[in-house]
């Protein structure tokens, strides 16, 4: 009787520890003059060639580590990708897309103009992918990107 | 296997349309992303997510005037409805109206303003006939400009008779941003809104550059263009030599009864000038002479001359002409007299 009752205090305390709670939020920031010092605050006065800071932050609040995070971001309409602005916390991988379906570098992207094949322009991207091995528990890590409005 | 969403992309809300002017204002731009990820090598469910309403585009304020006129405006003194053309294109994200307003002020074409035309008017392009029309371009505002279209606007004045060849009068166009969405009705001047940011609200942000005479961000934009006066610039010169007397016929003659004379007119336009046409000179002769070479047996000379007066040696007629009647003479120039051109009218007088 006491046995049984320990092996079940030890399954549940067990249990209880093997999880993974991610979560991630978007911010969008637009740089702002205070006290002569540039700092990046929420966008709410945005106008065309306005750009736009988005930064996708995760958070892992779980008790094991998460692996092969995914994070997959649509430019947003009106929004053109600042070149080169993508960047993660730590190590990741970053590819881009044309057409939001298929992935991967910016020398690898081709679009057709003219009915002339070329690599694409980075204003030109649809959509953006980091791929981040892995978030410990306890731990939170950011990917980000620069756009304008157009 | 491992499942990836295609990334949800925006949700548009509202009217919303890119232009060369920019994303429209009041368009919603929102952010969605997917997260996708693993524990112990088994995939998860994916994590949508969004920046929540995102941000609202707000109003930007921006207006360029250009003149169209590729050089001054030539005028001549004494006209009126004279006209200066500009373009105002709005380069903001929604459609405004825009007040216009003429000063004599700004710089252009390198000319030094001196004058101020008169009876200046403003007139926006009706689209029905090209050019100015007095009957048709009577609208004094521009109303409901759509974002990245542009007006033609003119200005309209007078040119004092006073003024001279050479004469500047450099007048400036000035376009204020003001609201829009009542057709047929001015809208007031816009109030940038320097207040604190206001999300979810559609702000008023001037982002015009400096013009002619106003400054960055003001809401304005200027532009200057210039009428210069273009006249001919004559000058007039009488002279005379005698060329026959009784005593001395053609050796030396002296200006003795019965000696002929001739007289020369000249007239000269200044380089740079404008053509003068229908020059006339008229001339009462005194009653101590009588038109024509009296019994001196010389051939009456009356002619005019493209040349400078040389009395005793007149070149060859052009189209011009002399004539007389009842003691005055009236000397016709060949038209026209161009810049830096120069006539002369001949005729013979006999002394009394």
């Amino acid at each position: 009787m006491k046995k049984g009752f320990l092996s079940i205090l030890l399954i549940f305390a067990f249990s209880s520890i093997v999880y993974a709670d991610v979560s991630i939020k978007s911010q969008s920031l637009q740089e702002k003059i205070i006290n002569k010092q540039t700092k990046w605050v929420k966008a709410t006065k945005v106008i065309p060639g306005t750009k736009i800071r988005y930064i996708n932050t995760m958070s892992n609040n779980g008790t094991v580590m998460a692996q092969n995070l995914v994070i997959t971001n649509a430019i947003p309409k009106h929004m053109l990708y600042v070149d080169k602005s993508a960047k993660c916390d730590g190590v990741c991988s970053i590819t881009y897309s044309v057409d939001g379906k298929a992935f991967d570098v910016p020398a690898k992207l081709f679009v057709t103009e003219n009915g002339k094949k070329r690599v694409a322009k980075a204003l030109e991207y649809k959509a953006i992918r980091w791929i981040v091995q892995t978030l410990d528990a306890n731990q939170s890590s950011s990917v980000q990107f620069d756009a304008t409005l157009e | 296997m491992k499942k990836i969403l295609v990334a949800a992309f925006m949700v548009l809300l509202g009217a919303s349309w890119a232009n060369a002017a920019g994303t429209a204002a009041g368009t919603q731009i929102q952010n969605s992303l997917t997260l996708d990820y693993e524990v112990g090598g088994i995939n998860q469910t994916d994590i949508n997510a969004d920046d929540g309403n995102g941000f609202l585009v707000d109003n930007k304020n921006d207006v360029l005037v250009t003149t169209a006129d590729v050089a001054s405006v030539k005028v001549t003194p004494g006209s009126t409805a004279q006209v200066l053309t500009f373009t105002v294109k709005n380069e903001g994200n929604k459609v405004q109206d825009f007040i216009l307003s003429v000063s004599d002020a700004g710089a252009a074409f390198s000319l030094t303003d001196n004058f101020n035309a008169t009876s200046q008017s403003i007139f926006v392009e009706s689209g029905t006939t090209p050019g100015y029309q007095s009957g048709e371009d009577t609208e004094t505002y521009i109303d409901e400009l759509a974002a990245d279209g542009e007006k033609t606007v003119y200005v309209v004045a007078s040119i004092p008779a006073s003024q001279v060849n050479g004469d500047a009068s450099i007048i400036t166009l000035t376009a204020q941003v003001a609201t829009g969405g009542t057709a047929s009705s001015q809208g007031s001047a816009t109030v940038n809104d320097t207040g604190a940011d206001a999300e979810d609200t559609e702000q008023i942000v001037w982002a015009d550059s400096a013009g002619e005479t106003d400054a960055v961000e003001d809401g304005k934009h200027s532009d200057a263009s210039a009428y210069e006066v273009q006249s001919a610039s004559l000058t007039v010169t009488k002279g005379s030599c005698v060329i026959w007397d009784p005593a001395n016929e053609g050796t030396n003659p002296k200006r003795i009864p019965g000696a002929v004379v001739r007289y020369t007119i000249q007239v000269a336009n200044a380089a740079g000038a404008q053509d003068a046409t229908s020059v006339v000179a008229t001339d009462v002769l005194p009653g101590t002479v009588t038109y024509g070479v009296g019994g001196s047996g010389l051939t009456q000379i009356a002619r005019v001359v493209t040349e400078v007066c040389s009395c005793t040696s007149p070149g060859t007629a052009n189209t011009g002409n002399v004539s007389e009647s009842t003691g005055t003479v009236t000397a016709t120039y060949e038209s026209p007299i161009s810049a830096s051109e120069t006539q002369c009218a001949y005729f013979d007088v006999t002394i009394n």
